[in-house]
């Protein structure tokens, strides 16, 4: 396969791959399995530029299909994809054939770990490092699994995109999507973030998108715990003579509410985005074109993965994002930033 | 269509172990190893003891905090890991004066603060 085709093609398959593992339960979110690694780990032999071109396309991809482009998250999800990539290609390159694929897969895991919890403490404070032992476990057996699969999987000689002719961006829903982005992770107290995220669940579900709840309530639980590592405020009880604060336990769930919001909002704007042109275009058309045809595959598990990613027929798709009115944009953006400035006035 | 493999590097014996795979698995386990040792225990903790309640506060975040009492409002500061009391409307200000300490008292205001680490233990004097 040309080079111009294989890596909107790998980038799909890493969308592909994030989207199935949407569908395995995970203990804590936004820590991953990682099966999107496989095309990286595919690509090995391809020059830095294009590897990294191909880094940057899974970490927009993995966030693209998790909702979370447009949130702090998002742009964990992307750095930590391109430094875990670097990390790989870097190994693979020194140790040459002293290394295996599974000591790159590792290599990988290691540092898509370390970047996890580097930026989330950015964000959740210290605390954040007690799930970084239990991170480091979790990765070492998904790194094999992806190594493993990515040794096994076969991919067409070649493949024929039709490209899609339709174009464009609505700047104004990108815009508005920054500005309701931006006044959501600005809030300061629990009872605007409350709203900001019960604002948000519905612009999500006018757009059509499912609404799952767990997620949410799995990182509520996550980030009071990491904050209640850092005593504030009053009292209210202890466990085991450590003090659980108040203050706390609120800065804990400010924090979480408004990263829900976020989380929401990206749901939601992720169907106002049409695909375009150009690399970006190309991979979604060849991800979709995956998803259309996983859906009439048969057999066990990897036997539908490997159907579908032959892809014998020639690649052909509308463009399924919805209309969303603009009205409910801007609907959305204004009452965000309403409540943002009530926060700071009477809170 | 004839289905090929990916082109890998040195694929000549995918499965077996190499010695670059031994150096990253022991430092996978080192890091494990480390990502337990050094646990953050968090810094000593400052508990206030108050006629309305008891509080606690990291000594690890700078901040000022006002408690009241039967007097008025007493205002401990903590900075650089350290506590001390810096405003009380007792008479004598003897516990402005103590400083920074780890045992703080407005007896006239009812404020008494103990600076504990994690265990619960009183630290150390001074």
């Amino acid at each position: 396969m040309q080079k111009q085709d294989k890596i909107p093609y790998l980038a799909a398959i890493s969308l592909f791959m994030s989207a199935l593992e949407m569908f395995i339960p995970k203990p804590i979110p936004f820590f991953r399995l990682g099966l999107a690694n496989i095309p990286l780990l595919l690509a090995l032999d391809m020059d830095i530029g294009s590897f990294m071109l191909l880094a940057l396309m899974k970490g927009l991809g993995t966030s693209y299909v998790s909702g979370n482009l447009f949130s702090i998250f998002g742009l964990m999800s992307i750095s930590q994809s391109v430094i875990s990539a670097f990390a790989m290609y870097a190994v693979s390159r020194l140790f040459g054939k002293h290394i295996s694929i599974y000591g790159i897969s590792m290599t990988g895991a290691l540092s898509s770990a370390s970047m996890q919890i580097l930026i989330a403490s950015l964000y959740a404070g210290n605390g954040i490092f007690m799930f970084f032992t239990p991170l480091l476990l979790i990765s070492f057996p998904a790194s094999i699994i992806t190594a493993f699969a990515s040794s096994h999987i076969r991919i067409p000689d070649r493949i024929s995109i039709e490209k899609d002719s339709e174009d464009g961006k609505s700047g104004i829903a990108i815009a508005a999507m920054l500005i309701s982005g931006l006044s959501v992770m600005m809030l300061r107290s629990p009872i605007p973030a409350a709203i900001s995220f019960a604002a948000a669940l519905a612009f999500q579900k006018s757009t059509g998108r499912k609404i799952r709840l767990l997620p949410h309530i799995i990182m509520l639980a996550v980030m009071v715990v990491s904050s209640a590592i850092t005593p504030e405020g009053k009292v209210l009880f202890s466990v085991f003579s450590f003090p659980v604060t108040e203050g706390a336990l609120i800065r804990g769930m400010t924090s979480s509410l408004r990263l829900s919001a976020a989380l929401a909002l990206s749901q939601g704007f992720y169907k106002c985005i049409k695909p375009s042109r150009g690399i970006i275009g190309e991979t979604i058309i060849i991800f979709s074109a995956l998803i259309g045809r996983w859906e009439y595959t048969k057999g066990s598990i990897s036997e539908r993965i490997e159907e579908t990613l032959m892809l014998n027929n020639a690649i052909k798709t509308e463009n399924n994002a919805i209309n969303i009115p603009n009205f409910t944009i801007i609907l959305i953006t204004v009452i965000l930033i309403f409540v943002l400035v009530c926060d700071y006035l009477f809170f | 269509m004839i289905p090929t493999c990916p082109v890998m590097m040195y694929h000549h014996d995918v499965h077996r172990i190499r010695i670059a795979d031994v150096i990253i698995i022991i430092l996978y386990i080192s890091i494990v190893v480390a990502s337990i040792a050094f646990f953050p225990e968090g810094g000593d903790t400052l508990y206030v003891s108050t006629e309305s309640g008891e509080y606690a506060y990291s000594l690890d975040e700078d901040g000022t905090y006002q408690f009241s009492g039967p007097l008025g409002i007493t205002t401990l500061e903590i900075s650089d890991g350290r506590a001390r009391i810096i405003d009380s409307p007792c008479s004598g200000k003897d516990c402005i004066r103590q400083g920074y300490s780890s045992a703080l008292c407005c007896m006239p205001n009812r404020i008494i603060a103990t600076v504990r680490n994690t265990e619960g233990l009183d630290a150390e004097a001074g």
